[in-house]
């Protein structure tokens, strides 16, 4: 006896009501990543120390290469991103600017002085978060059989930890400058 | 839940929709003259291990939290009747379920749990399960074994060690040191160590400080020589049998390093696959063979197991050489120092096959059917090698990716269901298989082959894809013998 083969939850139904869910998540990571990108935009120009500029210099570069992978992403997914990239960055920005406002209260309750010193500290947090995001979206492409998608989220992480790491680097080192010396980045 | 699948014509297989594993066509699928292959259910995530019932009801494990742990997809234990609806008995929690055994009305499921494992004793009738035995040491990295029942009705099991090579390690995935902090492995019998810890990274630190690790020890805690560590019931890299409802259990062996095939064969030996060490890290051990074992003490009356048999692990490979012999030493990673003082247990070798390293032996299964053919060989699935990751060899890149017959009265091998090229179909872009993980004869005299999909390794990563999994039916019907 030959049985007949069965797929198994890779009819259309399941299948658009999955890449439904997963746009909608890309509408989020897209958000988080403009609003990460905006941040680094406002910080670059407040930072004083010519090497750390430098350095947020090559982040806010390759936040926007990031910003545009989220498009590679969806095609990988088989997907349109949810919502129009217009609406996607003012969220984003909307989101950073929640998220700036409260580091500035946050950083001045905790001693912090400078600007550029307690945006660090928002970046630290931004940057994981949309970090995080794209992370989810390696996740959704290996769930899905997606490999185009997993490729470009898996770069992006990978560029993204590095960035974390100089991130909380410098947050952390000019921490006793801001906090003690009342000084700024 | 029943859930939703569509049949698939044949053109249907050469259009999937996961363009992981894009294909599947039976045709590239090798096998001896007079088999054929079919392709039963697609799609499957991460499926780990299976069991068919009297009836032809066929249940399928969808592993949950595999090989690596992300991502987690559901861990079911799939029921396909006969009649080709697909519904699922139940779900296990993280870590997910990995063997299966029917017996009287009841699911046996090995699960692989958070910390430790255990098996889960589900009705058939209502799919309410219960916990039968439970606290089997798990660090994350090596598999449940099991269950099986026995031709004297009892049940046997196994776990696999906590730590890859002996002492526990970065060198796996840092998750699982994440995830499994203050774990270790647990000898059998009571051991006195050598203290020859091992200084390495500590990835959970916010720099790479030094940790040093003794065997048998969480990570970072160092052994002292002539320390005794006391063997336990519930230990690493054992194997064991109870009666059905889980009293009983008795310790027949330990030593056997990943457990993860286990049958009874028409002699009535019991036949454990076991997978060999990792060539890399600071404890690095090459050229390890694989093997199947022949547990000799399942021979012995119920109770009456005093010593465990011991089979190597952490010191000793399969070939029985010790990790630390000259043919064991590695290109990569810092060579392997003796862990147990002298004199070590006596070892319970020689392995009834011994396979090329790397090659993942996992699941199997024996004939038992004249219409199939190769009445009593050992149809053993092999889930591939991980190099380059766990091996820097160029000749350890294609081991594994098929099923063989092994004949356990003279110790050889020959391969049953390859694809045309060696590795993985998704390597060579065919419609064959990619990595079998267990194989079981129905009682209609064909055999299943489970598949557990794309799972993909380079030097800087290790991914594996849901919805990528298949089984496999073989059947022999005369198809390419000459007339």
């Amino acid at each position: 006896m030959t049985r007949t083969p069965l797929l198994v939850e890779l009819d259309e139904a399941t299948l658009a009501a999955q890449r439904q869910r997963a746009a909608t998540w890309l509408a989020t990571l897209a958000s988080l990543q403009t609003g990460y990108r905006q941040l680094l935009g406002r910080t670059v120009p407040l930072v004083g120390d010519p090497q750390v500029r430098t350095w947020l210099t090559e982040l806010h570069d390759a936040a926007r290469r990031h910003e545009a992978a989220v498009d590679e992403i969806a095609a990988g997914l088989d997907v349109r991103p949810a919502a129009p990239h217009r609406l996607t960055a003012l969220t984003g920005a909307v989101l950073g600017l929640g998220r700036e406002l409260a580091g500035q209260v946050q950083g001045l309750l905790a001693g912090g002085s400078g600007a550029a010193w307690r945006d660090l500290r928002q970046l630290t947090l931004s940057n994981l978060d949309s970090m995080s995001a794209f992370a989810v979206a390696e996740q959704l492409g290996l769930a899905l059989g997606r490999p185009r998608a997993v490729d470009v989220a898996f770069r992006v992480v990978s560029e993204k930890s590095a960035h974390q790491l100089l991130l909380r680097e410098v947050f952390l080192e000019f921490a006793a400058d801001a906090v003690l010396h009342r000084r700024d980045v | 839940m029943t859930l939703p699948t569509v049949a698939a014509s044949p053109e249907a297989l050469q259009q999937l929709p996961t363009p992981a594993r894009p294909r599947l066509d039976p045709a590239d699928v090798l096998l001896p003259a007079g088999y054929r292959a079919e392709v039963v259910l697609a799609g499957l995530s991460m499926p780990c291990g299976m069991g068919v019932d009297d009836e032809g009801t066929v249940y399928v494990l969808e592993g949950g939290s595999t090989w690596p742990t992300r991502p987690h997809l559901p861990g079911r234990i799939l029921r396909l009747r006969p009649d080709g609806t697909l519904d699922a008995l139940g779900e296990e929690p993280l870590g997910g379920p990995r063997h299966i055994a029917l017996r009287d009305g009841s699911a046996y499921v090995s699960a692989k749990g958070g910390h430790q494992s255990r098996i889960v004793r589900y009705d058939l009738a209502d799919g309410r399960g219960t916990t039968i035995v439970d606290g089997l040491p798990d660090g994350g990295w090596h598999e449940p074994g099991g269950p099986v029942f026995g031709p004297d009705g009892l049940m046997y099991f196994g776990q696999g060690s906590v730590s890859q090579n002996g002492v526990v390690l970065p060198q796996g995935y840092v998750v699982d040191l994440a995830r499994h902090q203050r774990v270790h492995d647990v000898p059998g019998v009571d051991v006195t160590l050598t203290g020859n810890d091992v200084v390495t990274h500590d990835p959970t630190a916010p720099y790479p400080f030094y940790a040093t690790t003794g065997a048998f020890k969480p990570f970072g805690v160092p052994a002292e020589p002539g320390e005794v560590v006391r063997g336990r019931l519930k230990c690493s890299s054992g194997i064991w049998r109870a009666h059905p409802d889980g009293s009983g259990m008795e310790l027949l062996a330990w030593g056997v390093r990943n457990p993860y095939g286990m049958v009874f064969a028409e002699d009535g030996e019991l036949y454990v696959t076991d997978n060999d060490y990792e060539e890399n890290g600071d404890r690095a051990i090459a050229n390890d063979p694989d093997r199947v074992w022949r547990i000799d003490a399942a021979r012995t009356p119920h109770g009456q197991v005093g010593t465990p048999a011991w089979y190597g692990f952490p010191d000793l490979c399969g070939d029985g050489l010790p990790v630390w012999h000259e043919s064991h030493r590695p290109s990569r990673g810092r060579p392997a120092e003796q862990l147990i003082a002298d004199p070590l247990p006596e070892w319970a070798g020689p392995a009834v096959w011994l396979e090329e390293p790397h090659s993942a032996l996992c699941g199997l299964d024996v004939s038992r059917s004249d219409a199939f053919g190769m009445r009593g060989l050992l149809f053993v699935a092999e889930w591939g090698t991980l190099a380059p990751m766990n091996s820097p060899r160029a000749e350890d890149l294609d081991h594994g990716f098929r099923v063989v017959a092994v004949d356990p009265t003279t110790g050889s091998a020959e391969p049953f269901m390859t694809n045309r090229h060696p590795g993985p179909a998704s390597a060579h872009r065919s419609g064959g298989i990619e990595r079998p993980v267990d194989v079981t004869a129905a009682p209609d005299g064909s055999l299943y082959v489970l598949d557990f999909g794309v799972s993909t390794v380079d030097p800087s990563k290790h991914l594996s894809y849901g919805h990528t999994g298949v089984l496999w039916r073989v059947v022999r019907d005369g198809s390419g013998e000459a007339s």
